[in-house]
């Protein structure tokens, strides 16, 4: 006696559902056609998914600027990067003093610290080719980090289109770089969003050189300063001078250097040590790792460039006036290091 | 474990794979143990509740049923009438001690202050499940009573009734009466149960993810909490995307649960029949949430009802018309949550159905198919508009709710809401349009129609998932 | 009572007390509940009148459209019930 079975099924099946992923592989193939035509070379802006909104508008305007001839160097760095070096006022004095052009785009992604932006700098400079990279930094980007810096890695890190371009194998990422359709329908992606209309402005608005100037012009009161947490008990974390390192390592193709981005002098004496100690914790073990590399380390806080109406009212982040003044500097110092040698581009 | 995931696809896949493999009893012994592995999953103490409940109830359903005397009416038999209210009121109190936990929490708190316990010590979180496994289980004590089935003498199969995983977190509510011989059966799954059961999936798999989720999504985060911020046409707009919002979830989950479960070759019943089609509250209720209304239909309206009825047998008396859908239309609200948000939500729906009655006294019926069609229309417009005003106090607290009401009729500003909510309810309406006559009549048609929705629905899908689904991602300065 | 007597008293019921209008042309065979004729408030009434009428009880879980849509069902069910 056989037993009864619960399945009763009769062959063919499924031809249904065969039927329908053909279909699926028809309908997005010719609306990826169309996307070609349409939209390649357009400057409709474009994103690749990732939950950090920064990284996600950046790519897709970095991915236009290489289209349009290239670029020469990126500033990378956190939001001390982002506010401080502004790509045109670069330019401009980089040309005074070589006479010749250079474009710039500003990679600044707020809480970036050394072990993200190795990361990154490994894709940047792989996909863009840029003949220098510049690494904006201040100590907080190497010490311990902080839960938001953790949260920033891992929003970069688990972003698919990055592991894809890390060398993992996955779907999404892979989608996301051969798909014209998709690259544009992610820069919408969040339309069923309340704020939707909020996050599509981060795409449109986005400035083309990638700089975002801190508008407040409030001078900062040094008595409402206080000392910023990663001063208390500071140490060096190994998992970010391996980012740090991973970073320098790049020098073996591209012209990396290392800028210290500037704090108040005021501020640096609250550090354990005050400004002497600071200054001592980068020409030491950072210094050291710079120079196994043959990268260039330029400090700035101690130079004491920015004048007080310089400074972003947190007195952590130059306001417009300092980024012009920053990126002045910034220029005369590699056209000079271009001629001297330090820096060969 | 959310119902719509790959994990529980999995989890499903896994079962089935075994299930498909054993003979019928075996079968009710896995689908057992992967129910309470289901829901061991959320909290394993809540699962104790669910054990503690499933064997007391086995136990006294076994004295329950009514002695073989013949009845006073004929079929009107009953058994140990103590015995099932105090079988009802074990239900209850541990539904209400686990629900109503937290309305009743201050007083609870205050009097647990009192006697020197902490608070914190007593904090009680709600099984999930539980306001649907004790209707259902209640129904199977009253039908016992009665003398309308035999108590179950198999315990597997009973303690599979009140978990069995795919209508555990939220229904249908089963009655045991279709639902346990089911279990005693030999179960088939063939050709046309497997297209069934995929395509329900695909039906409630396209409602949560392409429809509710996006409008849930594009509605204020401040709406409801702060109804004042906004004009009328936003706060018409965004109930409109609420109410759909609501439907859809709920009926999608019901598809898909209802799909899953006839995998196993058992069939859940529906739970929705385009309720937002109704041309009368009656009829709404007939097409909402069904399980649940019949449920309240069967074992708190009639019995009311025709305990009035029979002390006065005229229709038009006023505790005739009144107390039956009152009752039962507080009892959902309770059912549905703790407070005075819900009382107000069920009390409006009593309203509405005891002004449908009297207005229905006065004039004699004609069925809504053969009225014309504009008035047909009308009264699912009349009725649509009175179901979203209900929908207010179902889900915001009731000064907000005030509020949210007075701000409907407030044109000073004349905001809109996002044109957006239109890429999702004109493919909403298209769902129901598909399914207007038969659920799945779309299996009736064409193999090229049918592939061409599943695969748009496929693209559908990826789009609406590639929207982030985390907290808006914090920006900080360095 | 025969099947005669059954559906006259309960064809005269329904006209009457249900759907309220004596002179309607009800077919046996025409759905009420789903025709939208008859709803829950009418089946109560229903219930109660058979009880007095028969001396049957038809339990509330069976007061539903798959049982008693038309005239004819509601016959068979008393019938039945009655046996």
């Amino acid at each position: 006696m056989t037993r009864p079975s619960t399945l009763h099924l009769r062959f063919p099946l499924g031809q249904t559902l065969a039927l329908a992923l053909a279909l699926v592989v028809v309908i997005a193939g010719m609306a990826e056609g169309a996307a070609r035509l349409l939209l390649d070379g357009s400057d409709r802006p474009t994103a690749i998914g990732s939950e950090n909104p920064t990284l996600d508008v950046k790519i897709g305007m970095l991915d236009r600027l290489d289209a349009e001839g290239g670029v020469d160097c990126i500033f990378l760095g956190s939001s001390v990067v982002l506010n401080g070096l502004d790509p045109a006022a670069f330019a401009v004095a980089f040309r005074t003093q070589t006479g010749t052009d250079i474009t710039c785009y500003n990679f600044g992604v707020p809480a970036l610290t050394a072990q993200s932006a190795g990361l990154l700098a490994e894709l940047l400079v792989e996909r863009y080719e840029p003949r220098l990279l510049v690494y904006g930094f201040t100590l907080r980007a190497v010490g311990e980090r902080s839960a938001q810096a953790a949260e920033v890695y891992d929003s970069i890190a688990d972003t698919p289109w990055v592991a894809y371009q890390r060398g993992e194998a996955n779907a999404q990422g892979w989608l996301v770089e051969h798909s014209t359709l998709l690259r544009h329908y992610l820069a919408y992606r969040n339309w069923p969003h309340d704020d939707y209309t909020t996050w599509r402005a981060q795409f449109t608005d986005a400035p083309p050189d990638g700089y975002e100037p801190f508008l407040v012009t409030r001078p900062f009161d040094p008595a409402t300063i206080e000392t910023p947490s990663y001063f208390r008990a500071y140490a060096l974390s190994p998992a970010e001078l391996d980012g740090l390192e991973t970073i320098l390592a790049l020098s073996d193709g591209t012209q990396v250097l290392l800028v210290e981005m500037p704090l108040p002098l005021f501020v640096l004496e609250m550090f354990d040590g005050g400004a002497a100690g600071y200054d001592a914790l980068l020409s030491g073990e950072i210094g050291d790792l710079a120079a196994a590399y043959d990268v260039p380390l330029w400090t700035t806080s101690a130079l004491d460039l920015i004048p007080a109406v310089g400074w972003a009212e947190d007195a952590h982040h130059v306001n417009h006036r300092g980024a012009q003044l920053l990126s002045r500097w910034l220029a005369e110092q590699v056209a000079q290091a271009i001629t001297t040698g330090e820096l060969a581009l | 474990m959310s119902i719509v995931s790959l994990a529980f696809a999995g989890y499903v896949l896994l079962v089935l794979a075994a299930y498909y493999a054993l003979p019928r009893r075996p079968q009710n012994w896995l689908l057992l143990a992967a129910s309470y592995g289901f829901y061991a999953l959320w909290d394993g103490w809540l699962l104790g509740v669910l054990l503690a409940l499933t064997a007391f109830n086995y136990l006294l359903a076994q004295r329950l049923a009514p002695a073989p005397t013949p009845p006073e009416i004929k079929g009107r038999q009953r058994g140990n009438r103590r015995l099932l209210w105090a079988g009802i009121g074990v239900n209850l109190a541990a539904l209400g001690c686990f629900k109503y936990a937290d309305f009743f929490a201050p007083e609870m708190n205050d009097l647990l202050d009192s006697l020197g316990i902490t608070s914190s010590s007593v904090e009680i979180v709600l099984p999930v499940g539980m306001s649907f496994y004790v209707v259902a289980v209640i129904a199977y004590l009253v039908d016992v009573f009665r003398g309308q089935m035999p108590p179950s003498r198999d315990p597997v199969d009973f303690a599979l009734f009140m978990a069995y995983f795919p209508k555990l977190v939220a229904g249908p509510v089963e009655r045991a009466r279709t639902f346990l011989p089911q279990l005693a059966a030999q179960r088939t799954v063939d050709n046309a149960a497997l297209e069934r059961s995929l395509a329900l999936i695909a039906f409630g798999v396209t409602r949560k993810l392409v429809i509710a989720d996006p409008l849930n999504s594009m509605i204020p985060a401040a709406l409801f909490d702060d109804p004042g911020r906004y004009g009328a046409l936003e706060l018409w707009g965004y109930l409109l995307a609420y109410a759909f919002a609501l439907y859809n979830d709920f009926a999608g989950y019901t598809s898909v649960v209802r799909g899953v479960s006839g995998l196993f070759g058992i069939e859940l019943s529906r739970n929705f029949r385009l309720p937002y089609l109704a041309r009368s509250f009656s009829e709404f209720w007939n097409r909402w949430h069904i399980t649940l209304s019949h449920w309240l239909r069967d074992y708190v309206f009639y019995p009311t009802s025709r305990a009035l009825l029979r002390r006065n047998p005229r229709r038009d008396n006023v505790p005739n018309l009144v107390l039956p859908p009152m009752l039962t239309m507080l009892a959902s609200g309770l059912w549905h949550g703790p407070g005075w948000q819900m009382l107000a939500w069920g009390g409006l729906h009593g309203v509405y159905l005891v002004g449908e009655q009297m207005l229905a006294l006065r004039r004699p019926v004609v069925p809504p198919g053969q009225q014309p069609l504009w008035r047909q229309a009308a009264a699912t417009g009349v009725v649509f508009v009175l179901v979203l005003l209900a929908w207010v106090p179902f889900r915001c607290e009731l000064p907000q709710a005030v509020n949210y009401w007075r701000g409907l009729a407030d044109f000073s500003s004349l905001q809109r809401p996002t044109f957006r909510l239109a890429i999702v309810l004109i493919p909403a309406l298209a769902l129901d349009w598909m399914q207007r006559r038969e659920e799945l009549a779309v299996l009736g048609w064409p193999r090229l129609v049918q592939a061409t929705l599943l695969a748009l629905e496929t693209l559908a899908i990826f789009l609406v998932l590639q929207a982030d689904t985390g907290a808006p991602f914090v920006y900080g300065g360095f | 009572m025969d099947r005669t007597e059954v559906h006259d008293k309960l064809r005269t019921f329904v006209l009457n007390d249900m759907i309220r209008m004596p002179d309607y042309d009800l077919k046996d065979d025409e759905p009420l509940i789903t025709g939208g004729l008859v709803d829950s408030f009418s089946l109560a009434l229903f219930g109660v009148f058979v009880e007095e009428t028969f001396n049957i009880y038809i339990p509330d879980p069976d007061l539903t459209v798959e049982n008693l849509d038309t005239l004819n069902q509601m016959i068979d069910r008393v019938l039945q019930d009655m046996a």
